[in-house]
């Protein structure tokens, strides 16, 4: 038998069809997604023009002003220019960096990232220069957020999942099973209870601590972590009978829904992660404007208010950065969003098949981490990490 | 325009969804992947539609964000929460057991086994030689018997094998 007829053998069990059950794709949002990216790229370009002719001529751009509420945090002030650098990781075949510090003054990443590596080292990178190169236990964990204290948090990246953190040079388990997502300054740590196939947040008071299990709400089922602020509240995401739903697990143990942009529960909205004072999410779905725009897109949540902000209105204009991949996607040129605004950052291109994924970014948006991927998996390419030095 | 593009992936959905469902192995992945190819596809539209390889452009899309996700170590952390699953819908032994070999083996398994392309298509999706096509064939169905051991010869038996994830 050759490879073709076993092959053909082998699978066919596989071949079943379509899976069953609801489908979430969605035909009149990729249209209205694929449009913007044509807008983008149009608009990329005419960028690129615009600033060659401001270089030349001299002519002066001022910075829009915007109206803040007081109640409302303000945003860091965009860059207006950022410097590339490649992270060092040593001899490695390949490393990704993975998440840092408020102050952009730790990141944190892993050599061999993929899935089935036979080896992985923890990286620690201090104002980009790399620091710790930590061996890790068997099960090889990848430690996914780092504090300002240098301590970060990880799980294992195969089943089953077992969550590490790292402190004083050591990778530690921590208690319990599942895996740890992100740690706040205060050393408090979220994560996700993953066994036999439950899936539910779990937080830890600190990295010694046992794990805290959260409640389930009611009518919901299969959570995850999304992240951590600096108050302790836990910011998750369920499946429910109404769609994906958002809910605050607040340090008082108390736990809260998110209500959509619309007030109406018409909405889903996707949280992503934490950043400058406001909770980013995608939100698919609703209307809450009396123009009948959709919601759908990038939006922003300010806990304590209650308020919501459209960010974008396209859910790939430009990353946002978070401790896990939700939200996350590969991109041809790499930008993030500071505020409400995009940053466009200088790229490392050095084939047509490099992409960008950008993971970090400072409370003061003057450091942002990423990694410059194959876009098609090459081997030949592997990823590399980079810082980009923003003022 | 848009009346092409709807006709285009409204005929080719069901396809399309079966492919990212056999390289995921999970239904709310493979609607992502689908959601991300055709949204690349609208966006890419006005010049992919004049070529005869909307196929072949759409099936990439699909495949290149599969091995990408599965690069970055992070497929396991879903951006969604799972749904829950019904017994019925345990994943066989033959499915967890592609899912443990190296994904652009996985790929390439899945695209000529299950999705009956050419090996010159693989090589044209993957960005490959057909020679590294073939020797990932050959690579990928190893890794398997491997895994699976010497029955996996026997392919009417795993219908019938149902275990726990992650459990191999």
């Amino acid at each position: 038998m050759n490879d073709d007829e076993y092959g053909t053998s082998l699978l066919r069990p596989l071949d079943t069809g379509v899976p069953d059950g609801p489908s979430r794709i969605n035909v009149a949002k990729a249209m209205g997604d694929g449009r913007r990216a044509r807008r983008v790229r149009t608009v990329s370009t005419a960028a690129v023009i615009t600033a060659v002719v401001a270089t030349a001529g001299a002519l002066v751009l001022r910075p829009t002003t915007e109206h803040v509420l007081p109640a409302l945090p303000p945003d860091p002030v965009k860059p207006s220019s950022c410097v590339a650098q490649k992270l060092e990781f040593g001899k490695a075949a390949s490393a990704e960096v993975t998440g840092g510090d408020p102050t952009g003054t730790y990141l944190v990443g892993t050599t061999n990232s993929w899935a089935g590596a036979e080896s992985r080292t923890v990286l620690v990178w201090e104002k980009g220069e790399l620091t710790a190169s930590v061996p890790t236990p068997e099960r090889m964990p990848v430690m996914s957020d780092i504090n300002g204290s240098g301590i970060a948090v990880g799980g294992t990246a195969e089943m089953p999942s077992l969550p590490f953190f790292l402190r004083d040079g050591k990778v530690t388990r921590l208690k319990g099973d599942g895996t740890a997502i992100a740690i706040n300054e205060a050393g408090e740590i979220a994560g996700n209870y993953e066994k036999r196939g439950e899936a539910a947040p779990q937080r830890w008071a600190s990295p010694d601590a046992e794990p805290e299990v959260m409640p389930v709400p009611a009518g919901a089922n299969g959570g995850r972590t999304v992240d951590i602020d600096e108050n302790g509240t836990v910011v998750t995401s369920f499946y429910t009978t109404k769609g994906e739903k958002a809910f605050l697990w607040h340090a008082d143990g108390s736990v809260e829904p998110i209500a959509g942009p619309d007030r109406l529960d018409r909405s889903n909205v996707q949280p992503i992660a934490f950043h400058f004072g406001w909770l980013y999410a995608e939100v698919r779905g609703g209307q809450s404007s009396a123009a009948g725009r959709s919601d759908s897109g990038i939006q922003r949540y300010h806990v304590p208010t209650r308020t919501w902000q459209q960010v974008s209105a396209a859910t790939w204009e430009a990353h946002v950065p978070a401790p896990t991949n939700i939200g996350g996607f590969q991109s041809e040129i790499p930008q993030v969003f500071v505020g409400r605004q995009i940053l466009e950052l200088p790229d490392m291109t050095e084939t047509p098949d490099d992409g960008y994924t950008v993971d970090f970014i400072s409370e003061n948006a003057k450091v942002v981490a990423g990694n410059k991927f194959s876009l098609t998996a090459s081997d030949n390419n592997p990823p590399d990490p980079i810082i980009w030095s923003c003022r | 325009m848009d009346d092409e593009y709807l006709a285009y992936v409204n005929g080719r959905l069901a396809s399309l969804r079966r492919l990212a469902f056999l390289l995921s192995g999970s239904r709310d992945q493979a609607d992502d992947l689908v959601q991300e190819a055709i949204t690349k596809l609208y966006a890419r539209w006005p010049k992919i539609s004049r070529t005869d390889n909307v196929d072949t452009y759409v099936h990439t899309a699909i495949v290149r964000a599969f091995l990408v996700e599965k690069r970055r170590g992070w497929w396991r952390r879903t951006n969604r929460p799972a749904p829950p699953e019904r017994a019925e819908e345990e994943a066989p032994m033959l499915r967890t057991a592609l899912r443990r070999i190296p994904a652009r083996q996985q790929a390439v398994l899945v695209l000529r086994f299950l999705g009956d392309h050419s090996v010159a298509d693989v090589a044209q999706i993957l960005g490959c030689s057909e020679g590294t096509v073939e020797s990932q064939t050959s690579h990928g169905l190893s890794a398997l018997r491997r895994i699976l051991g010497p029955t996996a010869h026997a392919a009417n038996l795993f219908p019938a094998v149902k275990i726990q994830e992650g459990g191999l």
